[in-house]
């Protein structure tokens, strides 16, 4: 399941679901990332992340059926927020579910990987109300020749 | 005439989310950005040129990927989700 969505997500409940609707899984992986409250230049209190709506759900989905096909996984869940963010804010949410940890790790690490890079999101870092679009960092593109 | 989604900077950089472009109608996504390089839009050219990433029909393409009429096209700086 995709979701690209302003409201926040509560991380218990989403585990509850993925725990509840299990069948034969014993494991359940999941990240979540948060808006830091520093970057190099400083202090951070919001954030606003903008996406290109329908290319985004696209790519997700392609990302989501890449991991399907070289891992043995159950269930599979995607959320990424979009809009005005406060610092410490949940961003994203990635869980992958399997029979065994090892494909859940590793899918749920190569759906982040390459949501990073592939996904049409753009961040920008706001402070004391000015805005920082926020730069692509090539050791983001470097870990995808790890897959 | 060719309509161009913005999105990021380079949104920002344009000050509109879409364009109609009248240098271009079809060719590759490399004959595209060498017209919207000597094109008049705003400050920028090197960015389109340079790191600006092409998406045809929603999905990210190189240089030699075909723009036909009434493709989807979009232009935007590199993605910085997660």
């Amino acid at each position: 399941m995709i979701s690209v969505q302003q409201e926040d997500f509560d991380v218990g409940l989403e585990y509850q679901k993925l725990r509840l609707n299990s069948q034969n899984e014993g494991a359940i992986v999941f990240f979540s990332g948060l808006v830091r409250d520093m970057n190099a230049d400083g202090k951070v209190q919001s954030m606003l992340i903008e996406h290109y709506p329908g290319m985004t759900e696209k790519v997700l989905t392609n990302i989501a059926n890449e991991a399907k096909g070289r891992w043995d996984l159950q269930q599979l869940q995607i959320i990424h927020r979009v809009g005005r963010l406060q610092a410490a804010d949940q961003i994203v949410f990635v869980a992958t579910t399997s029979k065994h940890r090892e494909d859940a790790f590793k899918a749920c690490q190569f759906i982040m990987d390459f949501l990073k890079t592939q996904a049409p999101f753009w961040k920008k870092e706001i402070s004391d109300e000015v805005g920082q679009w926020v730069e692509a960092k090539s050791s983001d593109q470097q870990k995808l020749a790890d897959w | 005439m060719t309509k161009i989604l913005l999105f990021g900077k380079l949104r920002e950089d344009v000050g509109q989310s879409s364009i109609e472009f009248a240098g271009f109608s079809q060719g590759t996504v490399g004959e595209l950005r060498s017209a919207l390089v000597t094109s008049d839009i705003g400050d920028t050219e090197t960015f389109i040129a340079g790191q600006a990433l092409v998406a045809v029909n929603q999905t990210i393409v190189d240089d030699t990927h075909p723009v036909l009429p009434g493709d989807e096209v979009a232009i935007f700086p590199p993605v910085t989700g997660g």
